[in-house]
């Protein structure tokens, strides 16, 4: 009998073992399902949710950019982006050989692309509508499509540099495009979608949607046609001066509403990404440049204004005129003579404005030009706008009254330098350029539909006298003195020549043979509607103002003031 | 065995081990019919239902032969055993890498799965003939060597898990048998050496070596072979206290479980009924196992006692590999969870096991 007790009793004794490890197994189990589906069971839901719910980012429409009589200038299409999940491209070399026959891509980039380990990845985004269709048509796997938006201008070389562009991601990244973003490019939305693990949706899987909110349209100030017009007459003036660069703003006088803002050289927005650096700037507000003659205006409306001088008053002015160091010559070398004020501003003379200039003083020099508006920005709506330079009162030196009468040794902008001339056609008053004339809102956003009106602003900055006096010589300008190439038949025009001297970069002296040739000015002279400025950059051969820039002011005036049907007067 | 014994024996059956199975029967059922009715339009949900109704004539079968008679056919089954094993490699069909299957009809046959009940019977012959007390070294070394023919067999097909069960039946049983201790501790001795060989001289397939060393490290390869363990996790632990409802687990439904209605199954369970569902399981479980034990333990021979114990080493073993690798526990191998997971051969081999412990159970009285 002891041998079955004692061997009940070693079986006993192992059945407790094993319930002991039994028992130990099963706990181990609930401490890790307490674990898992409690301790961490929250981050484990998220991690669930992550996995099985794709967030697809819903992009905007970007706004329209319109000309001021709706023409497009800008607009947003809807094109093809082709992606691929490179687990599921089941023959990455045969795939990418048939893609790279479609897109004209190298073979290796593509295949590279297709062996990334990733979930996604793009091929080739903003493909032409006959790719993707044939794409579509090989039925790759693990090959997609994503619709975008595509910016295109249908422009192509107009006004480029003006409007700017957007990029890949639909962000404005230069010009209008760039300062309106926020306006044009409305606001993303999201869809929240279930899908299974190989990244498909699944039907009736939207868990949540919030609707993107598209771009407003802009309207602009410009008039697509006499922006054209004011792309092809400078265009023409720089080629056949063989000009570096140009400029031509086209402004109405009393609003400061920009019309037409032209840059040469110039690119296709459509290709941006192909064009030269060069190219890209908008010189008219970003570029400054040593004004010249044009600068005599302003001297002559402060001595009018400062009433040192009136029109008809006679100065002897001598060949030459020494101010400390310096030699102050005439543009053309003439006989000591009689010279009216009129015609000191008529007849461009240095001598003679550094005349006026020494009866005003530096100190009040200095106020009319800060007073002109030449010292600070316009505030134009438009992203990096430059100021130019003058230097303070206490640098100035012996010499530098005798330089700032006739436009040296300041700075400014062609857009400054419009600014401040349109003052005598606007009666005295100095207004703010701008560009954007109006804003559609879009009907998705809650305002319903009404526009954003600008108000112009302006100060007076010379007496209504002073400006009538001031026009009159600059109506001689025209009539009689520098600027006669600058008439438009069937209206007076008064505007000023300005042929500069460019400084060295490095700011000792002056370039030989480089020089900025310039007209500026408003018509019709009486009751002015537009101010036009015209600037070539180093033309070659002739390099006078009056025989470069003021044909150009002519051309795009005639064009301008006919296609804003404005009366000729009668001429006398 | 006469009308009179059978309502006597009837009248002796273990209903708590009885309701018990229903239940994780049901469980099972329900889980295998969330797994698969997304896919196939349920084909699977009705070839379970059949598995189920065809195995518990099985298991009836099984309670009712008295098992001493079992012993007097052991080498006969012994031999049988290995001609199922064997005929594997002639008639088999290859699933996954591996050639495991012999198909019959619509039915899938696993040989490997009834060489548990069956070893689980020849072994306790074999060590019942020493009295429950295994003091020679022969002794241990002749069981092992019972186990040994078959293990190759199964190990070379190749189908780890089993081959894995039948070592912890192996241990399970020499435990019970009375084995001396020293011989235990050797056995281990050796298993850990086992490993240590199997790791260094690339006895495993690839995808099994990645397996193991995912279980060391589950953040390893997230996307790769660590993909099922970390998916799994997710599943179940998304379930949080309550579940998402039966029918309603987004992970599995959604296929980002792998092999959900077989070796996945639990993480399905997780998803949809919660810690609570689970937690249910897992004590139906212990429940099942330690009636096993007691069966055992209330034999009225040391041969049902050895039956028993195989059987719950068996049940132990794949319940808890099974459970263990779906929370990250235990590395992942293929072992199906028993009653539960989708699949036949083991449906049948484990009611099998439960026929037996009733068997055992009806006959305690000498």
């Amino acid at each position: 009998m002891s041998a079955p007790r004692s061997r009940e009793k070693i079986v006993y004794h192992r059945l407790i073992i094993i319930f002991s490890f039994i028992f130990l197994c099963f706990s181990g189990i609930t401490a890790r399902l307490i674990y898992i589906q409690v301790i961490r069971s929250e981050e484990f839901n998220k991690q669930a949710l992550r996995q099985r719910l794709r967030k697809i980012k819903l992009t905007p429409k970007r706004g329209i950019i319109y000309d001021r009589n709706k023409n497009v200038l800008a607009m947003s299409i809807e094109v093809d982006s082709v992606y691929a999940t490179p687990r599921f491209v089941k023959d990455p070399d045969n795939t990418a050989e048939k893609l790279s026959l479609i897109l004209g891509m190298d073979k290796s980039i593509i295949k590279q692309k297709l062996t990334r380990k990733s979930g996604f990845v793009y091929i080739a985004r903003k493909i032409d509508k006959d790719k993707s269709k044939k794409i579509k048509k090989l039925k790759l796997k693990g090959i997609g499509y994503l619709r975008e938006s595509k910016r295109y201008y249908p422009g192509s070389n107009l006004a480029p540099q003006l409007i700017g562009f957007a990029g890949m991601d639909n962000k404005g990244l230069t010009g209008l495009e760039l300062y309106y973003d926020a306006l044009l490019q409305g606001e993303s939305g999201e869809l929240v979608t279930e899908i299974d693990p190989l990244g498909r949706s699944i039907p009736d899987g939207v868990l949540n949607l919030s609707p993107s909110i598209d771009g407003d349209n802009v309207v602009l100030t410009i008039d697509k046609n006499i922006q054209f017009v004011a792309e092809s007459e400078l265009k023409k003036a720089v080629e056949s001066s063989k000009a570096k660069a140009g400029v031509v703003i086209v402004m109405d006088t009393k609003t400061g509403e920009i019309l037409a803002m032209a840059n040469m050289p110039s690119f296709d927005s459509n290709v941006y990404n192909q064009a030269e650096v060069e190219t890209l700037r908008n010189r008219a507000v970003t570029d400054v440049y040593e004004p010249g003659s044009t600068m005599k205006i302003v001297i002559a409306a402060s001595a009018l204004e400062e009433k040192i001088v009136r029109p008809q008053d006679v100065f002897y002015l001598p060949s030459t005129i020494k101010v400390a160091d310096k030699e102050i010559k005439e543009a053309h070398e003439r006989p000591p003579g009689n010279f009216t004020f009129s015609q000191i501003v008529s007849k461009s003379s240095n001598v003679g404005a550094v005349t006026i200039g020494l009866k005003l003083g530096k100190e009040r020099i200095f106020r009319y030009i800060k007073s002109f508006g030449l010292m600070e920005k316009t505030g134009i709506d438009y992203p990096g706008e430059v100021k130019g330079y003058l230097p303070p009162l206490y640098r100035w030196y012996g010499s530098t009254i005798g330089n700032i009468p006739i436009g040296q040794g300041i700075s400014v902008t062609a857009l400054q330098m419009l600014r401040a001339v349109a003052v005598i056609g606007n009666d005295g008053v100095i207004v703010k350029p701008y560009l954007l004339k109006d804003v559609l809102k879009n009907e998705t956003a809650d305002s319903n539909g009404k526009s954003k009106s600008i108000k112009p602003v302006s100060r007076r900055v010379v007496s209504h006298e002073t400006s009538q006096q001031l026009k009159n010589i600059l109506k001689e300008v025209v009539a009689e003195g520098t600027g006669g190439n600058a008439r438009v038949s069937g209206y007076e025009v008064a505007g000023k020549t300005g042929t500069a001297q460019k400084p060295k970069s490095n700011g000792k002296g002056y370039e030989k043979g480089k020089y900025i040739a310039s007209f500026v000015g408003f018509v019709p002279a009486d009751n002015p509607k537009l101010a036009v400025i015209v600037i070539i950059d180093e033309p070659q051969g002739v390099i006078w103002g009056g025989s470069i820039a003021a044909p150009v002011f002519s051309n795009v005036s005639e064009y301008s003031l006919r296609r804003l049907k404005v009366l000729p007067a009668v001429v006398n | 065995m006469d009308l009179k014994d059978f309502s006597k024996n009837l009248r002796r059956i273990d209903f708590i081990l009885i309701m018990v199975l229903i239940l994780i029967l049901t469980i099972g059922f329900l889980m295998v019919k969330s797994a698969t009715n997304t896919i196939n339009g349920g084909l699977e949900t009705s070839k379970q239902i059949r598995w189920i109704l065809i195995g518990i004539p099985i298991l009836i079968l099984f309670s009712l032969v008295d098992y001493h008679r079992l012993k007097n056919y052991s080498v006969f089954l012994y031999l049988v055993n290995l001609g199922f094993l064997i005929s594997v490699y002639i008639f088999g069909q290859s699933a996954l890498g591996a050639q495991r299957r012999i198909p019959l009809g619509s039915f899938v046959f696993q040989p490997s799965e009834f060489a548990k009940i069956i070893l689980i019977i020849t072994l306790a012959a074999f060590l019942s003939e020493r009295k429950g007390k295994i003091t020679k070294i022969s002794d241990v070394l002749l069981a092992g060597l019972h186990i040994a023919v078959p293990w190759i067999l199964i190990f070379h097909q190749p189908d780890l898990g089993t081959a894995m069960v039948l070592i912890a039946i192996l241990f399970g049983m020499l435990l019970v048998a009375g084995t001396e201790s020293k011989y235990l501790i050797g056995l281990i001795f050796i298993g850990i050496i086992g490993i240590v060989l199997i790791f260094n001289f690339n006895v495993l397939k690839d995808y099994q070596m990645k397996r193991l060393l995912v279980f060391v490290n589950p953040d390893m390869d997230p996307l790769g072979a660590g993909y099922n363990l970390l998916q799994s996790k997710i599943a179940i632990g998304s379930g949080r206290f309550w579940g998402k409802g039966l029918f309603s687990g987004t992970q599995s439904r959604l296929n980002f479980i792998p092999e959900h209605h077989t070796d996945f199954i639990f993480s399905v369970l997780g998803e949809e009924l919660g810690f609570a569902g689970a937690f249910s399981l897992v004590v139906l479980y212990f429940v099942l196992i330690t009636r096993g034990l007691r069966i055992g333990s209330l034999s009225k021979d040391i041969f049902g006692t050895l039956i028993a114990a195989g059987i719950v080493s068996m049940l132990l073993f794949q319940i808890f590999v099974n459970i263990g690798m779906t929370v990250g526990l235990m590395p992942i191998t293929g072992i199906p969870l028993p009653f539960v997971s989708y699949g036949g051969s083991s449906m049948f081999a484990n009611m099998m096991g439960i026929g037996l412990l009733l068997n055992v159970y009806m006959r305690r009285f000498k």
